[in-house]
């Protein structure tokens, strides 16, 4: 958690994600009721409404809030039920292998070429509307790639020697899913989620928007919606979609943020290696060749003139070289 | 005997206080410090140290084969006095497999599973030489041979052989371009001990036969003993001591050497407990100023913590660092 903390991407996914979370669960309190006709309709952004009013004369300020509790609780439930299905159904089948893992990749893979959104325009249409339609509907089209994903790293986890080891020690299968195999797979199980949130939000947006949704309701959605039904775009009042539509990028920003960031703690390679060709950069060597060579002055100190142009064109053999080292023996260096 | 031969045969590898660091987040490393040694046609030369000593580093270094963040900070490689640390990405090219081979410790991981052995080694000989595929699997079939692997395995994948067949693989294929100089890093630790000397023994054997030289790298000081003509001891990146390997076993200078000797078990001895060597290795992030073995050493005095020491003649090719052999001698030992 520090480590993720340390990383500059992932401080401000966290700052902005939070504060998303703060308005629409603590401010969501603090707004009346988003269903109140409170103005003249389409009415700009003013000081007593500071985000104008919508085509029925709502505020859009409070439509926004409370759309986005509305929202992000389907969203995170959404991508919680994706990886948590996914993960389950994947990790049996490739754990236990054999018919269970013929049966449930059979049942996988009819999910997976089934075409995802005519699906759930199809059954978000027959299903009574309501956010609680809308994140059945995503989730039944939305697990199966996670099961996948899961499935394959949990086949290749299965033959590692610590889980020989724990079957042999006599470790009952659920422990070794829970305790061994799981566990290796928490980043890869982290940004799945992260993955299926976006996709959850950006879904639910969409199939609320063409109507599919309960337009009684107010979410991010039903925004989008109510604003095009009033053509907002013919009208001009820009504060009606704008307001939502940044709301939904913001969070969609900071969850990929985080994702990126999570992506380097699970693999702290890459932090170690994107520091190591920076600071190669910075003498004018490339990184990924030979070993580099890196001449020091007897201060310690790095000369700086080799980063300039001119000797990035003088190192093409992956030497940087610095003004002998007159304190050395054997030093009698003569620059190119 | 050893001196006579050391001293007639030219010079093939020599490095000069070769430096090496690591570029980490948390700061520059410097993992092998003004390291300086030379190989000789022909001669078997032995990096020994415990785990951490830069000994790999320093055969990964000459390669110019060190991973990031290792960079190499100082010195000389000089192959038969030409700097590998000025060669370019073609020569360097060059340089690798033809003049210098490198066996590595694991060779369940140096082949690639999915592909015929005979593949493989005609794969290293076509890289390099204008050579027809016919021409270069008998080659192949050859050097199977010379490591005393029938050619009909030229047809195995990897898993198909043991494990000493596999790291004899790995060895034909390090002598298919006729190297002069042949880096092992740890070609037997994976290995159990018979299969272990039917290895060395194989090597010596081709050594003999083909004439290369060897830089083996091992932790393993009692094998080193028996297969090297010199041995340079490492500790924390910087050389403790240099020497015949005969007068290592005999005559060993220095503190860290002598304490390494004396935790090999003797066969022959009645049992005794054998002597570790007190202490943990130095944190290179912060090594010890002076002589670095001092927090660990025995003979350790008041000098020790303050001057570093350098590598001192003590006889024909025995060198040491340590202050007990320098000049001023000396006096004030404390035991």
């Amino acid at each position: 958690m520090r480590g993720l903390l340390a990383d500059r991407r992932a401080r401000i996914g966290f700052l902005l994600l939070g504060v998303s979370l703060a308005i629409a669960f603590i401010g969501s309190l603090f707004v009346h009721d988003p269903s109140d006709l409170v103005a003249k309709p389409l009415m700009p952004p003013s000081a007593a409404h500071w985000l104008g009013t919508t085509g029925q004369g709502q505020d859009v300020l409070a439509q926004t809030i409370a759309g986005a509790r509305a929202s992000l609780t389907v969203g995170f439930l959404v991508g919680f039920l994706v990886v948590a299905i996914g993960a389950v159904i994947g990790t049996i089948a490739g754990y236990f292998g054999g018919w269970v893992d013929d049966v449930l990749s059979l049942i996988v893979n009819v999910f997976l070429v089934m075409p995802g959104l005519p699906l759930m325009v199809v059954i978000a249409a027959y299903l009574p509307p309501g956010p609680g339609t809308i994140g059945f509907v995503l989730v039944l089209t939305g697990w199966a790639w996670t099961a996948r994903v899961i499935r394959s790293q949990a086949l290749a986890l299965r033959e590692r020697d610590f889980v020989h080891a724990a079957v042999v020690s006599g470790e009952s299968h659920w422990r070794i899913i829970l305790w061994e195999i799981l566990p290796n797979m928490s980043s890869l199980l982290a940004s799945s989620f992260i993955g299926a949130a976006i996709y959850a939000i950006g879904a639910e947006v969409g199939l609320e928007f063409l109507g599919l949704g309960d337009v009684s309701q107010v979410t991010w959605g039903t925004n989008l919606f109510w604003s095009a039904n009033d053509s907002a775009l013919v009208t001009g009042s820009w504060w009606t979609f704008v307001p939502t539509g940044l709301a939904i990028a913001a969070v969609g920003f900071a969850l990929a943020l985080l994702s990126n960031a999570l992506d380097e703690l699970g693999n702290p390679r890459l932090r170690g290696e994107d520091d190591f060709i920076k600071r190669l950069r910075g003498y004018g060597l490339r990184a990924g060749g030979a070993t580099p060579v890196l001449r020091r002055t007897p201060g310690g100190a790095v000369e700086s003139t080799v980063a300039t142009s001119t000797a990035r064109a003088e190192a093409p053999n992956g030497v940087a070289r610095v003004p002998g080292e007159p304190g050395k023996k054997g030093e009698t260096r003569v620059q190119p | 005997m050893t001196v006579s031969i050391t001293t007639v045969a030219p010079e093939l590898l020599r490095v000069e206080d070769l430096a090496v660091e690591y570029l980490t987040p948390d700061g520059d490393v410097r993992v092998v410090d003004d390291v300086s040694f030379t190989i000789r046609e022909g001669e078997c030369f032995g990096l020994a140290g415990e785990s951490g000593s830069g000994k790999s580093t320093v055969a990964m270094a000459i390669l110019r084969l060190l991973k990031p963040p290792g960079v190499i900070s100082g010195g000389r490689v000089l192959w038969r006095g030409e700097d590998v640390l000025d060669f370019d990405d073609a020569s360097l090219r060059a340089f690798r497999w033809r003049e210098v081979s490198l066996v590595m410790q694991s060779a369940m991981n140096a082949l690639n599973p999915v592909i015929t052995i005979g593949e493989q080694l005609c794969d290293v000989i076509l890289a390099h030489e204008a050579v027809t595929p016919v021409q270069a699997l008998e080659r192949a079939a050859s050097l199977l041979e010379l490591v005393n692997i029938d050619s009909g395995r030229l047809k195995s994948f990897p898993h198909e052989l043991s494990g000493g067949m596999r790291q004899r693989v790995v060895i034909a294929m390090a002598l298919a371009l006729s190297p002069r100089l042949m880096i092992m890093d740890e070609p037997t630790t994976a290995l159990d001990v018979v299969v272990q000397r039917e290895i060395l023994a194989q090597i010596s054997e081709l050594r003999a036969k083909l004439g290369f030289a060897v830089l083996l790298v091992t932790h393993d000081l009692s094998l080193m003993l028996e297969f090297c003509t010199q041995v340079g001891v490492l500790y924390a990146g910087r050389l403790a001591e240099l020497a015949p390997a005969r007068e290592l076993v005999t005559a060993p200078k220095h503190p860290y050497t002598q304490a390494l000797l004396a935790s090999i078990p003797d066969p022959r001895r009645a049992v005794v407990r054998l002597q570790g060597i007190p202490g943990i290795h130095v944190d290179l992030r912060r090594p010890p100023e002076g002589c670095r073995f001092h927090p660990r050493c025995p003979r350790a005095f008041d000098r020790c913590p303050e001057v570093r020491p350098e590598l001192t003649p003590l006889g024909p090719d025995h060198l040491a660092s340590c202050l007990l052999y320098s000049t001023p001698p000396a006096t004030t030992v404390q035991s």
